[in-house]
């Protein structure tokens, strides 16, 4: 019985040693044009939309990446700040689930995070970081995952 | 020792004096300016929706909801619930929230009987009587004790919990967006 349980632990211990290689390893930096760098998953494989605007004096720049289980979006507006980011971070989130009424909120260090109350392949987190007038949303399944890659991002 | 050295004496005891009675005042207005503007211990300043900012405890976890009330005033707004600090904040922001329509809140808590009111400069405090300060897993079945209101425009915040310093704590700190 003792020598199961054993068994058991060390395989146990091997696997989160194996998770933790693994996901240390699945990460690389990535510079997003000359406007940030951050951590993403090695085998991220993006579709990228830019979209550049200048009218009436006002520069806007907003990049999204989007992969099967990843958004990453990034806006340089002259018109926005860092106080109207939470408003921006609400915006998304309830414009992406429209038909959730509800969310946590909460902050890690410069993330402020939206998590729905059940994560599925419809309902999933978002992680917001801002400098001045930008803005770098991450939208994905894996909370943590994403909470690593806003903890990364550098903005240039 | 001559008359002309005791002078100088008295003038320096007195430039010092003036020095350290200034230095004291400086310091003092320095504090009280902090103090207005500072985050209480514990607590760190967060911001909702970027409507206004306002301290909350270091560890929240908010539980927000919005579009959830067929309230013709609070159902435009947020609520923020933490239930491991025992604290609620709600805030809307509505052309329906006037001076009268405040007015007409706390005559129905005082009418009915549900709430007792005191008002500190811009707060209204409601004691909730007949609350036992019972928290559940979400806002609406929570029984708080204390809720302190405030009005700025057609902006209105509510600060709920059963400690009325830890509230009060909060509302001091708010800082609406121009």
């Amino acid at each position: 019985m003792d020598r199961k349980w054993i068994c058991l632990f060390i395989i146990f211990l091997a696997a989160i040693m194996a998770m933790g290689s693994v996901d240390a390893a699945e990460l690389k930096d990535h510079n997003f044009k000359d406007y940030f760098s951050m951590k993403i998953p090695k085998n991220a494989h993006f579709q990228k939309q830019n979209d550049s605007s200048h009218e009436n004096g006002l520069d806007m720049i907003s990049l999204s990446y989007i992969s099967q289980d990843l958004v990453i979006f990034y806006e340089n507006a002259t018109l926005l700040s860092e106080n109207s980011s939470k408003f921006l971070y609400q915006s998304m989130f309830e414009s992406s689930m429209p038909d959730l009424d509800e969310c946590y909120e909460y902050q890690e260090g410069n993330l402020t995070i939206l998590e729905p109350k059940k994560i599925d392949d419809t309902h999933f987190p978002l992680v917001g970081t801002t400098s001045g007038s930008e803005y770098v949303i991450i939208m994905g399944k894996d909370l943590d995952l994403i909470k690593k890659m806003g903890k990364s991002v550098d903005f240039k | 020792m001559e008359k002309s050295h005791k002078i100088i004496i008295v003038g320096l005891v007195i430039v010092i004096i003036a020095l350290v009675a200034g230095l004291a005042y400086m310091l003092t207005g320095n504090n009280l300016s902090a103090e207005k503007g500072s985050v209480p211990e514990g607590m760190k300043m967060y911001d909702f929706n970027s409507e206004f900012k306002m301290a909350v405890p270091k560890d929240v976890k908010f539980l927000k909801q919005w579009n959830n009330s067929d309230d013709a005033v609070f159902g435009q707004g947020y609520s923020y619930f933490d239930k491991n600090n025992k604290i609620a904040i709600i805030y809307a922001d509505s052309p329906l929230i006037t001076h009268e329509f405040i007015d007409a809140l706390v005559k129905a808590g005082n009418s009915s009987g549900n709430a007792t009111f005191d008002f500190e400069g811009d707060l209204i405090i409601s004691h909730n009587v007949k609350n036992n300060g019972k928290m559940a897993k979400n806002i609406e079945d929570s029984k708080f004790k204390e809720g302190i209101l405030l009005q700025k425009g057609h902006v209105l915040v509510e600060v709920s919990g059963n400690d009325l310093n830890l509230i009060k704590s909060m509302i001091n700190t708010i800082e609406f967006y121009e």
